[in-house]
């Protein structure tokens, strides 16, 4: 069941009717309504994973009390441990057990064994990484005294599986959501405004700029050998697109329907592509992955307040850990690699926080600095998509050899106007630049669309809000499904 | 809360009403109102548009011979087929957009059921048309009249509102209608030229057409040499078509017209993609209509020249001529 569905519209009208109308008297009725909600949400995807997500939910929750209630270091140490290794051992298996048997049949090969080793055909279930990372930063907080753990398990449960951020995030803290579940929730005008504005905003991005770019990347990186050059930039500026449309396009979704359920959840996206540098592009993209890592495996490593060298490995281990994180493949992790040697001479020369404030904060235009600066930071992302979205390293590296051997070529350029002229037409790449304005325009704000309109007619704001559910449903019929599922 | 619910529910009922509104006044399908005339450049539903006229002229104008068939029944002229008939024969054009069997059968079921003569019938099948389906298929261009399908009026009529709601339908709609010209975006839901029907025998031509083959052959098929030469496929059999339904359709037509004792033919078209019809299927035609049956399908003198048709799908009016020669000669 995906947010743009009309099974979705469905099945969110009647959780919203039920929550605010039937039984919005009572928060344990609407946490149970919310906690099954979420359980049939599952359950639309694999009813068979519900077992696996019901048991992580379980674990967790025992093993946070058990924490609690130990009486030594170690005892708590201990049950800590447990969790995690199960945590982790069902993450493993899932997701990486193929890779590891794959990588090291291909390791015996490379120094002259013939191994015979069999994979297994294993389903991935659908947002296993997201709801694992939830529990665990859970018994790491409790583990760590910032919080008490909770003793009622409906709570607990629907903490871990909200459907609005069940299966992509973004990735919550029990410090944050948990006693928003447990407070009552009163209905509250304008954050339901604010939802749904979100919630518009969000489907613009995956339905229009998302899948509408998608097209066109998966013409060219299905058969990369087949253009030229410059076509295979622009496949790859695309695929920039695609990914940040889809993903925070997800994500405004998620906020958006929690918000029309009286929830706050944590950003994840700031405008990373208005950013000056790739410290900045990383405070701004997937935030709540990048502080999961930072807070629980960069700051206990050492962080940053422990030698350079240490530094620079812990640098390059949240990044290699977290391409990880994002599938089993080389590519992802030369994805991480890629982005940790970008941000290294920043954290050298102790340059990562410079840009703390949003570009051009209290001016309409950036400077030439600030352009040529965000133009770089752009070109090196894109750079490193490549690798995220290659099939293999070597498809990756060839697609970029393929790059670096077209631009002399003037043929190519021709064929790339020709390209966009003929195949991609106006309309896509208008609907882009009015992206990237509505983006800039609203880049002081949690999400673009914010303020933008309060304080037209109500007409106007209206005729605004039509045309972006218009373009919506112009390209619905392209749908795709969203990137950050497979993770 | 109770603003919030009052304020979307304005939000979503104005553009329903402004829609439904403009909808009602525009009727731009024409099948909310009278018409004595269909003829038009928007895309329309043929089989509606068949049995509307033929509903709005049977009382003065007691047809009594039919050609039943999908758009390539448009190489039929009822004027040319009337000259192998009785001189008392009065034919009409009673094809529908991909026409399939279930659409002749329940067209034919209808006819007899109001007691219409059928002294006459001609039937053109496609192999890949005829019997591609044996119900009624949704969507505005193809669902049936549901005088003649029995399938509600709620059904038929949402089908068109469905189609008119559809964001590309409505641009090209006001599109065309602010400016009064055509652009190739709207190709989905308006003609590029004028379609003419004939108010008696619905018989449908495109002018600008056949005035430019008249014209000037050469350049007209200078533009679509490219399309015939990718469409020359290799000959070979059809996989059988002809499902079990569509043999208890095919059945009943036989009955009904045996029961009317009429001079039917049935023709199976000679489409450019030169694929033959079924042996098991021309077979289980055969036995079913006593060997009526003229099977122009596969390479042949028609097929093998791309000047004997409009496009890739529809033949040429000279075709339809010489189909009807050697079928009553």
């Amino acid at each position: 069941m995906l947010f743009n569905s009309i099974e979705f519209l469905i099945f969110f009208f009647t959780v919203f009717v039920l929550y605010w109308f039937i039984i919005n008297k009572s928060l344990k009725l609407q946490n149970i309504l919310l906690l099954f909600a979420s359980y049939f949400f599952y359950a639309n995807w694999n009813w068979k994973f519900l077992f696996l997500l019901a048991f992580s939910t379980f674990l967790d929750y025992y093993t946070g009390l058990k924490i609690e209630n130990s009486g030594s270091k170690r005892g708590k140490r201990t049950w800590l441990w447990i969790s995690v290794a199960i945590n982790l051992g069902f993450l493993g298996f899932f997701k990486y057990f193929n890779f590891f048997i794959e990588s090291f049949a291909e390791l015996l090969q490379s120094i002259g064994f013939q191994p015979h080793m069999s994979t297994l055909s294993i389903i991935l279930p659908v947002g296993i990484s997201f709801y694992t990372f939830h529990g665990l930063s859970y018994i790491f907080d409790i583990y760590n005294g910032k919080i008490k753990p909770t003793r009622n398990f409906v709570n607990y449960s629907l903490f871990v599986s909200f459907f609005p951020l069940l299966v992509a995030g973004p990735i919550e803290r029990a410090t944050h959501l948990l006693p928003q579940v447990e407070k009552p929730r009163k209905f509250n005008y304008n954050q339901a405004v604010d939802g749904l504005k979100q919630i518009l905003w969000g489907l613009f991005k995956k339905i229009v700029i998302a899948d509408g770019c998608a097209e066109y990347v998966n013409l060219i990186f299905d058969n990369p050998s087949a253009y030229s050059g410059p076509i295979l930039i622009i496949g790859a500026v695309f695929f920039a697109f695609q990914i940040y449309g889809d993903f925070s396009g997800y994500t405004d979704i998620a906020l958006g329907i929690s918000r029309l359920l009286g929830f706050e959840l944590l950003r994840n996206f700031s405008y990373p592509y208005f950013s000056r540098d790739i410290a900045e592009f990383w405070r701004r993209w997937h935030i709540s992955l990048s502080s999961w890592f930072r807070d629980y495996l960069y700051i206990p490593l050492g962080g940053s307040r422990t030698g350079i060298w240490k530094k620079i490995r812990n640098t390059f281990i949240i990044f290699i850990v977290s391409g990880f994180w994002h599938g089993a493949n080389w590519t992802f992790i030369a994805w991480g690699f890629l982005n940790a040697l970008y941000i290294m001479p920043l954290i050298i020369f102790s340059k990562n926080r410079d840009h703390l404030a949003i570009v051009a904060e209290n001016r309409s235009l950036p400077s030439f600095r600030e352009f040529i600066s965000m133009a770089v930071t752009f070109m090196l992302t894109t750079f490193a998509w490549i690798f995220f979205r290659a099939e293999s390293i070597s498809a990756a590296c060839s697609y970029i050899r393929s790059i670096w051997k077209g631009i002399p070529d003037i043929h190519g350029y021709a064929a790339a106007a020709g390209f966009l002229y003929w195949n991609v037409g106006f309309t896509l790449p208008f609907l882009i630049c009015f992206f990237f304005f509505i983006e800039w325009m609203g880049r002081r704000d949690k999400y673009a669309l914010e303020s933008i309109g309060n304080t037209w007619p109500r007409w106007s704001r209206w005729t605004f809000y039509y045309l972006l559910i218009a373009s919506c449903i112009i390209y619905i019929d392209k749908g795709q499904n969203f990137i950050y599922f497979q993770f | 809360m109770s603003r919030f619910t009052f304020k979307l529910f304005i939000f979503s009922i104005v553009p329903i009403v402004i829609l439904l509104g403009s909808y009602l006044y525009l009727d731009p399908f024409k099948v909310l109102y009278h018409y004595d005339d269909y003829s038009g450049r928007l895309s329309f539903n043929r089989d509606y548009v068949s049995t509307q006229t033929f509903l709005n002229k049977y009382n003065g104008k007691n047809y009594n011979s039919y050609i039943f068939g999908s758009s390539r029944t448009i190489a039929y002229d009822p004027a040319s087929w009337k000259k192998y008939l009785d001189n008392n024969a009065l034919p009409y054009l009673f094809d529908a957009s991909c026409e399939s069997v279930y659409g002749i059968y329940t067209k034919l079921r209808y006819l007899d059921s109001i007691h219409a003569p059928l002294n006459n019938v001609l039937i053109v099948m496609d192999n890949d048309f005829t019997f591609a389906t044996d119900h009624d298929q949704p969507g505005y261009l193809f669902i049936k009249h549901p005088l003649i399908s029995h399938n509600g009026y709620w059904n038929f009529h949402m089908n068109f509102i469905k189609a008119y709601l559809h964001p590309y339908f409505l641009f090209s709609l006001y599109t065309y209608r602010i400016t009064g010209k055509y652009y190739s975006f709207m190709q989905n839901y308006i003609n590029k030229n004028d379609i003419v029907l004939d108010s008696i025998t619905n018989r449908m031509v495109v002018p600008v057409r056949e005035k430019e083959l008249k014209d000037n052959p050469d350049l007209y098929y200078s533009k679509l040499i490219p399309m015939f030469e990718n469409g020359n496929g290799e000959v070979r059999d059809s996989v059988d078509m002809i499902s079990s339904a569509a043999v208890t359709m095919l059945e009943e037509i036989s009955s009904i017209l045996r029961k009317n004792n009429t001079n039917y033919k049935i023709v199976i078209s000679p489409l450019y993609n030169k694929i033959k019809f079924s042996v098991n299927d021309m077979k289980r035609l055969d036995s079913i209509f006593s060997h009526n049956i003229y099977d122009f399908s596969g390479a042949n003198e028609i097929t093998n020249d791309y000047r004997n048709y409009y496009e890739l799908s529809h033949y040429r009016l000279h075709v339809g001529d010489t189909i009807l020669r050697r079928i009553y000669h």
